[in-house]
């Protein structure tokens, strides 16, 4: 079956991505690459294969061998961008599972930290973005406001990246008035910037000429195919898990959904600007109204076994619905914990966008799904009449390939 | 609107970037999570701390002889290796006496000074 | 009209018991027989607007079972519901519900490779989708309790 496509098409294109899975504690995972493999007839796509491998399985058997405190280190270590809501859906799961209910400035510490993550990881994307159809320019200026961000985190957290502050039953540092006014005037610092990126990729002529109408998907299609996150609310649908299971503290924070109806990439990527505003004026909300009492938990008393049974968490990572399922029999080791990442089922699933667009929309429609991009390969070209092949980066094929009609 | 007019007032105005290391230092927080060690004057020897490591980077090592501690019977205290640890404080937290000295020092490459002992060695020497 | 009450009616035939997970999430057991027209009658009702979040595969070993967790959110009431079912060890076959909801060509396809529990009727399932090549030549599953990797 496969001879006979090849036969129709011209070129066939691999795009690998190395979802690459930094476990720092125990030892390295193995991690191969994802595969799009796509068929395209002279400048269109007409079939696509996806081509699995990669591993991030390590962590679920590594899980049953270790504590449940050990395991909170290794599952704040699956994703370096997302770290926070690893951590904090781990920590939920098993605080449900023996009743541990944190404190209130705690719960307010939770939705500080997650918020600036978010408002990072939106940043880092669109830079991207930008970056494949060639605004350099932009994308310089994005990152160099993100340092604004880090700063804040480095503030709150104790490092720039990496944030250690979950723990059952609390959190592990706590911030007075001097850092509090600290991070209030990065904000303010930071919040001209972003709206004036969101007033960019609107009005921009050479962002919209690239990003409207490509990849337009429908309500009903994204649905069947359980895509999530800001996908799901660039093409109408009103679904948000801060909205539905209300945890932590986001059912006492002020803040609107953000969902636009078009379902193109520059639907999705506007809903990311909009998501990145809400979340300033989240943390601003939090850092006004944080609540007096304890928020650091002693982490001498913790209990050293957990009771039995099973939990399910949810939470809404910058990419779409995490989701985290802890089992235990009793005992110092968890019986089974399962991990389904967003970046995961938004890029397995998504093979049928692609089908009927040019070659040079490809990357933009992959890098408005938002995977784990930082960790992007090179794609790989195989003339098919000629059987030659080579490699080329990305904003290769998003740049030099003929005009769209 | 155009992105030509931001461009024109960066191009008056100083570079971003900041030529770290040779040029320029950075100024971190006091609390940053950097270089850690244990002090002898405190430490029970419990071993608690290299139980509760994620990445088995404590190991305890024996007092030599001379040294005789009454507050440490077992005689033993904790070493840290640099280059497993991951800096996430799980041994300052759970240590039942608060016996970790934490600073901010965050350079941490060389491959002379990857293990603890001769820090935590010193702080006996302060007496 | 509470659709709430329209989902115990609904799955009120195939429901041998049911229970709640934490925090509050309604758990349906099933027989493995009827899982087709239990997924078939939840999207006639609600039309298309849920979605199958993951499927979750654990082994008990104890039992001699593996058990199946299928979590499916419905956004029109916000709420996520399991529907649970057991099959047997030495026998481990089920029906697919690919052609039903095909969100679920990445959670089948994960489940066999690693518990090697088969789908029948789908024919996208192959071995080394994510286990390195070095732990397929040992033909062993991963994830099962027996198994030292």
């Amino acid at each position: 079956m496969v001879s006979d496509i090849e036969k129709e098409t011209t070129t066939l294109i691999k795009i690998p991505i190395t979802l690459d899975v930094p476990i720092g504690p125990q030892h390295p995972a193995l991690h191969e690459p994802v595969m799009l493999k796509l068929y395209a007839d002279g400048e269109e796509v007409v079939h696509v294969e996806i081509n699995t491998g990669y591993n991030h399985r390590g962590i679920e058997k590594l899980m049953e061998k270790n504590s449940f405190y050990k395991d909170k280190f290794i599952a704040s270590r699956v994703c370096g961008i997302c770290n926070g809501v690893h951590e904090n859906c781990y920590t939920r799961a098993v605080e449900y599972l023996a009743d541990i209910e944190p404190p209130p400035r705690a719960k307010y510490l939770r939705v500080l930290v997650m918020e600036l993550e978010r408002i990072h990881s939106h940043m880092l994307i669109n830079a991207i973005m930008a970056e494949i159809i060639g605004f350099d320019t932009l994308f310089m200026y994005i990152m160099r406001d993100r340092e604004l961000v880090m700063k804040a985190k480095e503030i709150v957290l104790g490092h720039r990246v990496q944030s250690d502050i979950h723990m059952f039953g609390g959190v592990r540092r706590d911030i007075d008035d001097v850092k509090k006014d600290k991070i209030l005037d990065l904000l303010n610092k930071l919040e001209p910037r972003i709206k004036y990126y969101r007033k960019l990729f609107e009005e921009d002529s050479s962002i919209s000429s690239r990003l409207t109408e490509v990849g337009k998907l429908k309500s009903s299609e994204v649905l069947n195919n359980s895509l999530l996150g800001p996908i799901l609310r660039g093409s109408g649908i009103k679904s948000d898990v801060r909205l539905e299971d209300r945890y932590d503290a986001y059912g006492d924070i002020p803040w609107s959904i953000v969902v636009r109806s078009e379902g193109d990439s520059l639907a999705r990527m506007l809903v990311r600007w909009d998501e990145a505003i809400e979340s300033l004026e989240m943390c601003r909300y939090v850092l006004e109204h944080l609540p007096q009492g304890p928020a650091v938990v002693d982490e001498r008393k913790l209990p050293r076994t957990f009771p039995s049974g099973e939990s399910y968490a949810r939470v809404e990572a910058p990419r779409g619905e995490l989701i985290y399922y802890v089992a235990s029999v009793g005992g110092a080791n968890p019986y089974r914990v399962k991990i389904r990442t967003p970046s995961a089922t938004n890029i397995i699933n998504s093979g049928f966008s692609y089908i009927g667009h040019s070659i040079a929309d490809i990357p933009v429609i992959l890098v408005s799904y938002d995977p784990c991009i930082s960790c992007m390969e090179r794609a790989i070209i195989v003339d098919l009449k000629n059987r030659s092949e080579k490699n080329v980066p990305l904003r290769y094929l998003a740049q030099t390939s003929k005009v769209r009609a | 609107m155009s992105i030509v007019r931001e461009v024109i007032k960066s191009f008056f105005s100083k570079p971003s970037t900041i030529e770290y290391p040779r040029k320029a230092s950075i100024a971190v927080e006091k609390d940053l999570r950097g270089r850690h060690y244990a002090n002898l004057n405190k430490c029970i020897g419990c071993s608690i701390c290299a139980i509760e490591c994620p990445s088995k980077a404590i190991e305890m090592k024996k007092l030599s002889e001379d040294i005789k501690l009454k507050h440490n019977p077992r005689g033993l205290y904790p070493v840290i290796n640099y280059m497993s640890c991951v800096f996430c404080y799980r041994c300052v937290r759970v240590c039942p006496v608060d016996a970790y000295i934490t600073t901010p020092v965050h350079q941490l490459s060389s491959v002379k000074e990857v293990f603890s002992e001769n820090l935590t060695l010193k702080t006996l020497e302060v007496k | 009209m509470s659709r709430a009450e329209d989902l115990d009616s609904i799955l009120k035939p195939y429901t041998i018991k049911k229970d709640v997970m934490k925090p509050n999430r309604d758990v349906y057991t099933v027989d493995a027989k009827n899982i087709r027209e239990v997924m078939k009658n939840l999207k006639n009702i609600y039309k298309e607007d849920l979605y199958l979040a993951t499927i979750v595969g654990v082994d008990k070993i104890k039992e001699n079972l593996f058990e199946l967790n299928y979590f499916i959110h419905i956004v029109p009431l916000g709420k996520t519901i399991v529907i649970k079912t057991y099959i047997s060890r030495n026998e481990p076959k089920i029906d697919t519900i690919l052609d039903i909801c095909p969100g679920a060509y990445g959670a089948e396809a994960e489940i066999y490779d690693l518990l090697g529990i088969e789908f029948i009727g789908n024919n996208y399932l192959r071995r080394g989708f994510f286990v390195p090549a070095d732990v397929v030549s040992q033909n062993i599953y991963p994830l099962r309790k027996d198994v030292q990797v």
